[in-house]
């Protein structure tokens, strides 16, 4: 058989096996009519529409990311074994007794050693989790990086495609001054505590916040500056989806998401347009579904040293756009900043007039 | 205190169901399309091999003989609900518990990560192909929905969902996690 109708067998059985994954309830006739289809396959056929249904049932299982729905499945089988068996037990009180066979007690140790011996080896047999082994050099790694500026890049989550300016109509529209967004900014760190978020409205007015672990000051375009001994002032207005999870912390951040993500390590991959290195591939996702939080949490970091290289969070609902969007935070320089860097002072004119807020 | 030898043996059969649930989920589920008879024939399933336990002989590995008594269950509910199954037939039946064994005996101690090559495979479809999938397995949407939520006619929603399994098929191929066809 040629492969050109190699190809157009298998487009035939696709289309009856998705025409039958696919129907919804209501539409019978028409998965009844792939049913009946599929009646005249032939044996390389039905191999090939099973495959793609094992695609399918390979999929729900990963996407069944619920110890929950597990944990159900099996106590209600192993209710029901007991359920049985009590039921035997209850028949057996109303029957006639027939004598017990003695057990000694070596079967019942060696019966429970057995047991002790299988646990044991399903438990040791466990690999060392490489995912919380990178995370945890991650976040250790933190404390000891130099200087480092990610990019911070908005991306529609369905097209991918980067998106710019928004909300500026709408804020003409509303007379309000416009929203510094996060598409576009620059975060620069030092250590865990030190940052300087440069944030830019749609018409290009610059918004800077900063700390340098004492002080934390905000910049805006024609009002005072204001700064503060308080740690929880001029905090970045994070997304809803991930208030309590984010902050420029990356250290906190990926320590909370070690305590509520499920993460798998997947090897070492490159990261986009960087095809030149690979870097150690991290996939969360979401443990408990009615923890708030995005459902997906990519992180790229470097194999050897843990330095992050890039962190996506999936479907994060952000103010001022309609959709779902990716926030992606990526290293673009390492290059030590000047050690003013994050004070106030090296971002404003000398004459700046600064205003001290020590309640706010 | 000893444990009765019935309470044992149920203690062992417990942690079989539990390293071989999610395997035979799969089996299942590639089988039959109702979750409710999924979910059903998976209680059916361990019921019978806990009933037969005594016939099941420990040399051999556990998970074909429970995909066996599962696929004498499967044909019997295609005989009740026939639409539910489009796959038959025990050869068909036993080509499928052979690309599940070859999953199965991948290295990785759970299941989730004997199909981690899965996500890989995810990330590297086209966006609008990835799209489907998240929609429709990890957003638990009907085609019906993903039309309205896209934008996009409902048989273009097909369409995409039946590429994007091609293509993933492909790759878990090319990854050796799926046997070649014929094998």
């Amino acid at each position: 058989m040629t492969t050109e109708s190699n190809e157009s067998q298998n487009r035939l059985v696709d289309r009856l096996s998705n025409q039958w994954l696919d129907t919804e309830p209501g539409d019978a006739e028409f998965y009844v009519s792939a049913v009946n289809a599929s009646e005249s396959l032939n044996h390389e056929q039905l191999h090939r529409a099973a495959d793609v249904q094992l695609i399918h049932a390979v999929l729900t299982s990963l996407a069944e990311n619920s110890e929950d729905a597990r944990q159900h499945r099996v106590n209600r089988l192993m209710q029901s074994i007991r359920a049985a068996r009590e039921e035997i037990s209850r028949e057996k009180l109303t029957s006639p007794r027939k004598p017990r066979r003695y057990v000694g007690p070596a079967i019942r140790w060696g019966t429970a050693a057995m047991i002790i011996i299988e646990i044991t080896i399903v438990l040791t047999s466990l690999p060392p989790n490489k995912a919380m082994a990178t995370i945890d050099q991650m976040i250790s790694a933190i404390e000891d990086a130099g200087d480092r500026t990610y990019s911070i890049i908005v991306r529609d989550q369905k097209t991918g495609r980067r998106e710019q300016e928004p909300g500026r109509f709408a804020a003409q529209r509303r007379n309000r001054p416009e929203r510094a967004v996060f598409d576009g900014a620059k975060l620069y760190l030092r250590g865990r505590n030190n940052y300087v978020l440069y944030r830019y409205t749609p018409s290009g007015q610059t918004v800077v916040n900063g700390s340098n672990g004492q002080t934390n000051w905000l910049i805006r375009p024609r009002r005072e500056v204001l700064i503060s001994s308080n740690p929880q002032a001029f905090r970045i207005p994070m997304p809803v989806d991930l208030a309590d999870l984010l902050t420029l912390d990356f250290g906190e951040t990926l320590q909370r998401i070690r305590e509520r993500y499920k993460i798998k390590y997947l090897g070492t991959v490159p990261v986009e347009q960087d095809q030149h290195a690979s870097w150690a591939y991290l996939h969360a996702t979401l443990q408990k579904h009615r923890s708030r939080g995005p459902r997906v949490i990519r992180i790229w970091a470097h194999p050897d040293t843990g330095l992050l290289r890039r962190i996506e969070f999936a479907d994060v609902r952000l103010q001022g756009y309609a959709e779902p969007k990716k926030l992606i935070f990526d290293l673009v320089d390492q290059k030590q900043l000047p050690n003013n860097w994050f004070a106030h002072s090296a971002h404003h004119p000398a004459d700046a007039e600064v205003g001290s807020l020590s309640e706010y | 205190m000893f444990r009765s030898k019935h309470n044992e043996a149920q203690a062992i059969f417990e942690i079989l169901v539990r390293e071989n649930e999610a395997m035979l989920m799969t089996y299942l589920r590639a089988a039959v399309r109702n979750q409710n008879a999924v979910e059903d024939l998976f209680q059916e399933t361990m019921l019978v091999a806990w009933r037969r336990l005594n016939d099941y002989d420990r040399s051999c590995p556990f998970g074909p003989w429970i995909r066996g008594i599962a696929a004498k269950l499967i044909m019997a509910h295609f005989r009740k609900a026939k639409s539910d199954i489009m796959i038959t037939g025990c050869e068909t039946l036993e080509y499928l518990s052979r690309q599940i064994e070859h999953i199965h005996e991948r290295p990785g101690d759970t299941w989730e990560q004997k199909i981690d090559a899965l996500e890989h495979c995810i990330e590297a479809l086209p966006d609008n192909h990835r799209e489907m999938i998240e929609l429709r397995y990890f957003k638990h949407q009907p085609p019906s929905r993903i039309s309205e939520i896209t934008k996009i006619s409902l048989e273009a929603v097909r369409k995409r969902l039946q590429r994007a399994r091609a293509q993933l098929l492909d790759c878990l191929r090319r990854k050796k996690v799926v046997m070649e066809a014929g094998t």
